[in-house]
């Protein structure tokens, strides 16, 4: 065990029911019960990663809160995290932190988004995520669940973001615990491109991005049970819904690999799907016109990207392929089963290699 | 709350602008960087687009001139 030396405060605390209180008490946890850093834990990590535990990473939002290798390493032991999952923690803590996460706006904005954490690449089968039934939060499985909390307990303790305090969601997301998903391996019956690959990285990299999540909508899109043709306009019908298009955002598809094996049977890859639902989701200046509570400021405003004055002019939901982001998840279901709609609230989403091979 | 507390810190007068919901958020954070008195402007929450263009502008008169009295207080000097 590394001896270096430690800069966080050491507690004493009697048993873990103390040690549980305590937590409670000092508003250490964000409600759930967290388990005691002890320094043999802490250290344990540290060793894994060999990294300094001084190293700042950055200042998490609003708090102002230094984010160190200790620090980070200290919420994963109270998550529940094995030490092999930190270089996962380390690298979502990076991305969150670039400017275009916007991770001040995600912790304290009214819309109450919840960083969505997405693990791709090898790293899914080496650490054992679950990305098949109950892809989402991976219930009974680990690495899901403890990284997506430890993830959660980093932006409570390190960046302050608590409801009534500095965060002011109005009515906050579900994911506000843990949110976290893996996506299926192409060894595993995941037909399309990887979404680290479509975002930049290579097949055999192990990568982690952020999607700053607004929402968390299951829909069926009736594939294997209606034409694609048909299929696209249910998605289309869900990815334009008024509530949500105030401004052109990001969005994220998640399609259950039966479903997107028959597409890809079909001749439709992931770019084709995915263009082709940037050309269909739009809507007339008039529907537009019945919306409103967003600023006009907003980068993507549908006022500014159509002539207002022409109700029969098409707005976008989407601005590009890069704002349309699709992955394959979830249980070898029947094709006509449930995917997933995420939109992105003020940043956009993240991607970071991650610089670790579990070899 | 960061370029407010920086630009102060640096002996730039600064006013951090916000809107009334945030105001707490303004103030917790302010905490955080060391500086709980940072110069703050908690202006009224409304609903721009249901006010008419005359009252909205009259509005943004208002916060301007609260913003230059707080700035020229900064420097001691008077309008």
């Amino acid at each position: 065990m590394s001896a270096m030396k430690l800069a966080s405060k050491v507690y004493d605390c009697a048993d873990i029911d103390d040690f549980t209180e305590m937590a409670y008490r000092n508003g250490w946890t964000d409600g759930l019960p967290v388990l005691p850093p002890t320094e043999k834990k802490v250290r344990a990590m540290l060793d894994y990663v060999g990294r300094d535990p001084n190293e700042v990473l950055g200042v998490i939002s609003p708090g102002e809160g230094v984010a160190t290798i200790e620090k980070v390493a200290i919420n994963a032991v109270m998550a529940g995290c094995l030490p092999e999952y930190l270089p996962v923690v380390i690298t979502a803590v990076e991305a969150m932190l670039d400017k275009t996460f916007e991770l001040m706006r995600v912790q304290c904005t009214t819309g109450g988004p919840c960083p969505l954490v997405i693990v791709s690449g090898p790293v899914v089968k080496k650490l054992g995520f679950n990305f098949g039934e109950g892809a989402f939060v991976g219930t009974g499985h680990r690495p899901n669940s403890t990284i997506g909390r430890a993830v959660r307990l980093i932006l409570w303790n390190i960046g302050l973001g608590r409801p009534g305090q500095m965060s002011h969601a109005t009515m906050g997301h579900p994911g506000r615990y843990c949110y976290l998903v893996a996506e299926r391996p192409p060894e595993e019956d995941n037909p399309w491109e990887p979404i680290h690959v479509t975002n930049g990285l290579k097949p055999g990299d192990s990568a982690v991005s952020m999607f700053p999540s607004g929402t968390h909508v299951q829909f069926n899109m009736g594939t294997g049970a209606n034409t694609i043709e048909n299929n696209l306009f249910v998605c289309q019908d869900v990815l334009t819904n008024l509530g949500q298009f105030q401004a052109a955002i990001q969005r994220l598809v998640v399609v259950n690999p039966q479903a997107a094996h028959v597409f890809h049977s079909a001749g439709w890859d992931k770019a084709r799907f995915r263009d082709t639902l940037l050309k269909q989701c739009v809507r007339p200046v008039r529907d537009l016109k019945r919306t409103g509570g967003m600023s006009v400021t907003a980068t993507w405003h549908w006022t500014k990207l159509v002539d207002v004055n022409d109700d029969n002019a098409m707005v976008p939901s989407m601005i590009d392929a890069h704002h349309l982001q699709v992955m394959v998840a979830g249980g070898w279901a029947p094709p006509v089963s449930q995917c997933c709609y995420i939109t992105s609230m003020h940043g956009e989403m993240v991607t970071r290699k991650i610089d670790w091979s579990w070899d | 709350m960061r370029d407010t507390v920086n630009m102060v810190q640096q002996g730039v007068p600064a006013v951090g602008l916000v809107h009334k919901p945030f105001e707490k958020l303004a103030k917790m954070q302010a905490v955080q960087l060391g500086m709980p008195d940072a110069p703050l402007l908690i202006y009224s929450q409304d609903l721009p687009s249901n006010d008419s263009a005359d009252l909205v502008q009259k509005k943004a008169e208002e916060v301007a001139e609260r913003v230059i009295d707080m700035l020229l207080s900064q420097t001691g000097e008077k309008k």
